[in-house]
């Protein structure tokens, strides 16, 4: 006796066939399989290279990766004498009007708090919007410091998309000095994703990424009006109640 | 009948090259943004509902509302801790909303603090229907991104049924892209396409018509299985060389 599946295209499935297919499936869903396979970009492993430098990146909200000021503080110290990049963005709106601090500052007292030195902590002025924007500054900053290695921190679900960018930017020799140092959260594992809404997010928003960067390339960010402009223009387009 | 067979492979290209066209098309592509956006001009109301999140836009929009005295108050949830907040690094998002309400000109005694930490737009119009039992209102603006609205009025009317309250989704400018060109930017086609992605969650966990999806579609997948069972039972092409034995040269002359 022959199943049908397929019958349409040309092709038959014995059932015996479908049933050996369905209960596959059923395993291979039930097991993980199929969820570990979807997270397959993000489950590389930190590079094992020594480096000269850690670099931190992120935004004024929160740095990129798990707990990225306390493993920076103890690249720091072992052994002494490393020093701590930081890529810097774009000052946003909410800085500008002094409700949180920027980057830079925040990082500084958090790896002060952590025992490193501020002379350890060099900032790079990305001015950056996006990733993009921070490959291009470390490529020029990696040109002027033709022997440096670099460690950037990130999570696990933004390296897909860091990994192809900063290769595509740094190109085939200066990515080389370049390795990623992914910061795991204990709480929302790669390996089970799908058991967590953080997980699951990530998963959704670093294979987007990824799609992004491998479809769209390069992306040069729109201008950002700064806090007055924008706050101009809003309350011109909303106006006055009426009375 | 073997000639429909071959003839049905140019009418799927088409149809898959025409269904790719449509959708990524500059000219239809805008629409997929705009159906997401729900956004309406402002009315007077009891109070400006901020949802937590985009705290580059939609504090400001909140503000300006309050400012130009389309509502007296801003009601605004308080998160749950995000690990930089835990660890100190920044202040809690109320209060960084607090100080972009302060600059667009709307003091602190004028927002009112839903103590809730919540993590969802759902748990933040939970919230709001706590908050409303005790301060009942006629009508409530909502300030979230364009393409967020349609699910965060979803997400309200469904919470707020039966409450004698009207709803008004007031759109904030998205950061770094527009209705029109979202596809061009990383962040809109991040916010749009996962927008889709939420609404299809939110569809299948909150809501009995995302089971009806479900099995719908698992009724759909059975029934065409069925035909094409049927199909292959009753259609010659299939079954002349399997199952029908070759007739012999006197049946044939007879």
């Amino acid at each position: 006796m022959q199943g049908n599946l397929g019958a349409g295209f040309g092709w038959v499935l014995s059932r015996r066939t479908l049933i050996v297919l369905a209960v596959l499936l059923v395993f291979a869903l039930l097991l993980g399989v199929i969820p570990r396979m979807l997270a397959w970009p993000f489950q590389a492993a930190s590079s094992s290279k020594s480096a000269d430098y850690f670099c931190i990146h992120g935004n004024e909200l929160s740095a990129d990766g798990f707990q990225a000021y306390d493993v920076a503080a103890e690249w720091h110290g072992k052994p002494a004498g490393r020093k701590i990049l930081v890529l810097l963005p774009h000052v946003s709106r909410i800085v500008e009007i002094g409700a949180v601090r920027s980057f830079e500052q925040t990082c500084l007292s958090e790896l002060i708090k952590r025992g490193v030195p501020s002379a350890d902590v060099w900032p790079i002025r990305a001015d950056a919007l996006n990733v993009w924007g921070e490959a291009h500054a470390l490529s020029e900053w990696l040109k002027a410091h033709p022997e440096s290695t670099v460690r950037i921190a990130c999570s696990p679900f933004s390296s897909g998309q860091l990994r192809y960018v900063f290769r595509k930017i740094l190109g085939p020799i200066d990515s080389e000095r370049v390795g990623l140092a992914i910061l795991l959260d204990p709480k929302c594992r790669v390996e089970s994703w799908w058991q967590s809404r953080a997980g699951v997010k990530g998963v959704m928003y670093g294979w987007l990424e990824l799609i992004y960067a491998w479809a769209k390339g390069n992306e040069a960010f729109p201008e950002m009006p700064d806090a007055a402009t924008f706050q101009h223009e809003i309350r011109t387009q909303i106006g006055e109640a009426p009375l | 009948m073997k000639r429909s067979r071959y003839r049905r492979w140019p009418i799927i290209a088409f149809g898959c090259i025409l269904v790719f066209v449509l959708a990524f098309n500059p000219w239809s592509l805008p629409w997929v943004a705009r159906w997401l956006d729900v956004g309406s001009p402002p009315q007077k109301a009891d109070a400006v509902v901020l949802l937590n999140g985009g705290l580059n836009t939609r504090p400001f929009v909140a503000a300006a509302l309050v400012h130009g005295g389309w509502a007296p108050k801003i009601l605004l949830n308080t998160v749950a801790a995000h690990p930089s907040e835990i660890s100190g690094a920044i202040p809690p998002f109320f209060e960084i909303n607090s100080k972009a309400f302060e600059y667009g000109g709307v003091s602190r005694d004028r927002v009112v603090c839903l103590d809730s930490a919540v993590n969802t737009t759902f748990d933040e119009a939970k919230a709001v229907a706590d908050y409303l039992t005790d301060h009942p209102a006629k009508r409530l603006m909502i300030v979230t991104e364009g393409p967020h609205t349609r699910r965060s009025r979803w997400i309200f009317q469904r919470v707020l049924t039966g409450r004698p309250v009207e709803i008004v989704l007031i759109s904030a400018p998205a950061e770094g892209f527009e209705n029109e060109n979202w596809w061009r930017s990383e962040a809109g086609f991040l916010f749009v396409v996962s927008e889709y992605f939420k609404l299809f969650y939110y569809g299948l966990h909150y809501s009995w018509l995302g089971y009806e999806i479900v099995v719908s579609v698992a009724v759909m997948i059975f029934l065409c299985t069925w035909f094409l069972r049927r199909r292959k039972l009753y259609c010659p092409r299939l079954r002349l060389s399997q199952s029908i034995p070759a007739r012999s040269a006197s049946e044939a002359t007879t």
